[in-house]
């Protein structure tokens, strides 16, 4: 994973989020294969058509058509994304809800907001392999 | 044996009427025997009363006889005249042709000098007869009894004796005829009737007996019948009296039959006889009649209390027994949460006014249910909308945050350009109180859902080392700036244990960046270590102190100790939640603390295992 030059998508509704995400990760943490999806509208056909090999998917829960729990299932389930490490991006602060993100098959959940300070150092982390289970 | 309350009341119903219809049976059996009993007497010895009138006529009866039979020889004129002729050839055949149709027992005739002229055979007890035949030369008609007694045997007669007179009245002689009371006398008294039993008694001997079975050679049995002897005191009576006597008690025999008991004594017209007939009169069909009478009695009784046992019983059970078994099976419905049944009350009797009680009752406990059940779902409602109000707040409250914090840092980072100094500062202050905001937030989110019973814990294994040297570093970083210095001694190795390591992660940060917060100059000394199955962690500053006041404020919520520092801002509601996350880790949190000198916090934490940490977060999840 060292070599090699990450690739992450970010899905998100809110405009401010996404612009936000970008800059933390193009501009702050310098990852250039990073793309940004704005619903979970036909979501396996759009990732793919992003045309990346995904290492990893940010995931917003509160995301429609379906919600985050679903489109994390959603792609559990299907062969080309069942290894892609998927976190989940919340606000939430109920620990039932880890669980239920543990359930849908979630690899780890970031709460929001996020810390410009530690959000890059927790992102290389998790690409290595840690598990960060985050609730605030 | 059953205590008698355990037992069904169905049971003790019958119960107890069997024991009222068995005390009444007993009662009645006895009244109606005791007046069978006297009926049987009245009308035994009325019967007695009459067989007594019988045999005394049957006895006055042979008596006539023998005056007529001694009347026919005296008076028959061959007779006086062959008496007269003294011609015992003569004498012999009249008299043995007239026998022939008499039967008499004896017969003797004697010539004017008392001479026998005819001896039907000869005497026992001669004198006894001559005397008696001077009596009928005496010109004397007369009866009496003779007895003759031979050894052992005794004989008895009853004699008649008259004088034969010629047509100019002269005595010629005298004849005598008798009659034996014997056996036969007296079956012939009692015409073969078996119920009547008769005994000639005579001298404390029965001599003579209408039973043949009892007849016997020994002349001191007493007994007539079946273990009944004669009363001798009533032969005695009887005797002297020349009355005869009917005993009013009746006497039962072996076979408990009663009898009545009567003595006749047999009376002449010469003298008082020592000759007295028991009579036994065996009441055999009263006998049975009262015997049945009772059987019947008894037997009916029995069928009746059969009916009313199953009339009370069915009747008891219909309006007793089933009403409660219906109230007690509604009662139970109720206890297992169906609260719609009721019980039918259509009586106005105590049983309907009990069923009608209780399911007024019923039905203000269903009311009350349905209310309950309503408040209840009202309560759930409310703390569901709480519970989505809390996370709807959480999140609308900080994804604006998190744009808000994250773009100032990028600017005043320069990520997006160059910044000045000055600029650089604003944004600064900017962030702080951005993240002052945010932890007011997550404060005011925490201790919403403490108090809406809402808060849950994540349990994990937590490494105590790990956990306090982060502490130790943000500690570091507090005091960075401030002539404070911070001191840590920390046991390593501590045992891992389990639990929510965030929120212990919370109460440890709350109780140092306090004591930071709270102390100018000194230092901070961050002590933990593991003793007796408990992680006891101790903070202790050289602080401005807490008033004693002020120190039951500490623990309550949105209270911040008056102090005099201009810089320290706080929500007010970290020690409350860190003493609700210690406790809810079953620790217990408390300080002590000198205004002027400083404030030690003190954490004990129990090591927990895994099942135990869930078991607490199970249990707290349940209060919600």
């Amino acid at each position: 994973m060292s070599a090699k030059t990450p690739s992450i998508l970010y899905i998100e509704d809110s405009l401010a989020s996404r612009n936000l995400m970008q800059i933390m990760i193009r501009d702050v943490m310098r990852f250039e294969q990073f793309a940004m999806l704005e619903d979970t509208a036909n979501l396996t056909e759009h990732i793919e058509a992003l045309g990346l090999p995904f290492d990893l998917i940010l995931l917003d829960l509160d995301i429609q058509p379906i919600d985050g729990y679903q489109a994390c299932q959603l792609l559990k389930a299907s062969p080309q994304w069942k290894d892609t490490r998927i976190i989940a991006l919340t606000a939430s602060a109920f620990v039932a809800e880890m669980r239920k993100m543990q359930e849908a098959g979630f690899d780890g959940a970031l709460s929001k907001p996020i810390s410009y300070i530690d959000f890059p150092q927790k992102i290389l982390s998790i690409l290595n392999g840690e598990r960060i289970w985050e609730i605030e | 044996m059953p205590r008698f309350k355990n037992i069904r009341l169905a049971v003790k119903l019958v119960f107890l009427v069997l024991l009222v219809l068995g005390v009444l049976l007993l009662a009645t059996v006895i009244l109606l025997n005791r007046n069978t009993n006297r009926l049987t007497e009245e009308i035994g010895s009325e019967q007695a009363s009459q067989e007594v009138n019988l045999i005394e006529n049957r006895l006055a009866e042979v008596e006539r006889q023998l005056l007529v039979d001694i009347n026919f020889f005296a008076s028959s004129v061959p007779f006086f005249q062959a008496v007269g002729r003294r011609d015992a050839e003569d004498v012999t055949e009249l008299v043995e042709r007239t026998n022939a149709s008499l039967g008499l027992d004896d017969i003797d005739v004697v010539d004017g000098d008392g001479n026998r002229l005819y001896d039907l055979h000869v005497e026992k007890d001669l004198e006894a007869e001559n005397t008696i035949l001077a009596s009928g030369l005496s010109s004397i008609t007369s009866t009496t009894l003779i007895v003759e007694q031979d050894g052992g045997s005794i004989e008895i007669s009853m004699v008649a004796v008259a004088p034969v007179v010629s047509v100019t009245g002269n005595v010629l002689g005298a004849v005598q005829i008798s009659r034996r009371l014997d056996n036969a006398f007296l079956d012939d008294l009692v015409f073969n009737r078996q119920v009547v039993h008769l005994g000639l008694i005579y001298q404390d001997q029965i001599l003579a007996r209408t039973l043949e079975s009892y007849r016997t050679n020994d002349a001191s049995q007493k007994v007539l019948y079946k273990g009944i002897a004669y009363d001798p005191a009533s032969v005695l009576q009887a005797a002297n009296s020349n009355q005869s006597i009917v005993q009013a008690d009746l006497i039962d025999n072996d076979s408990s039959v009663p009898n009545a008991v009567a003595y006749i004594p047999v009376l002449t017209t010469a003298n008082t006889s020592p000759v007295v007939i028991m009579l036994l009169l065996e009441l055999q069909e009263i006998h049975s009649f009262q015997n049945s009478t009772l059987l019947n009695t008894v037997i009916v009784f029995a069928i009746l209390t059969f009916i009313a046992l199953v009339v009370i019983y069915f009747t008891l059970y219909q309006i007793i027994v089933r009403p409660i078994g219906n109230l007690t099976a509604i009662a139970q419905g109720m206890t297992g949460g169906q609260y719609a049944r009721r019980a039918p009350a259509d009586g106005q009797d105590e049983v309907g006014q009990l069923a009608k009680a209780f399911n007024e009752m019923a039905g203000a406990i269903e009311q009350r249910e349905i209310s309950l059940q309503g408040a209840r779902e009202q309560a759930e409602n409310a703390n569901r909308i709480k519970s989505q109000f809390l996370a709807n707040m959480s999140h609308e409250l900080r994804t604006p945050l998190n744009a808000i914090l994250n773009f100032t840092a990028f600017v005043a980072d320069g990520v997006m350009g160059p910044v000045n100094q000055e600029q650089s500062d604003a944004l600064s202050q900017s962030i702080s109180s951005g993240k002052h905001l945010l932890s007011l937030i997550n404060d005011i989110l925490d201790l919403t859902k403490i108090e809406a019973g809402l808060m849950d814990l994540f349990i994990q294994p937590v490494d105590m080392n790990e956990v306090l040297g982060s502490i130790v570093s943000v500690g570091k970083g507090l005091v960075k700036d401030k002539p404070v210095d911070l001191i840590h001694d920390i046991q390593p190795n501590l045992p891992t244990t389990y639990g929510d390591k965030r929120r212990l992660r919370q109460v440890f940060l709350n109780v140092v960046s306090n004591a930071v917060k709270f102390t100018v100059k000194g230092n901070v000394t961050i002590n933990a270590r593991f003793e007796d199955g408990n992680f006891l962690i101790i903070v202790k500053d050289t602080g401005v102190g807490i008033p004693k006041e002020d120190h039951n404020l500490v623990f309550e919520s949105f209270k911040q100790a008056k102090h005099d520092l201009p810089e320290t801002t706080g929500t007010g509601l970290g020690m409350p939640i860190s003493r609700y996350f210690v406790e809810s880790h079953n620790g217990k949190i408390w300080f002590e603390s000198v205004v002027g000198q400083g404030t030690t916090f003190n954490v004990i934490l129990p090591l927990l295992s895994e099942a135990e940490a869930n078991q607490i977060a199970q249990a707290l999840g349940a209060k919600s």
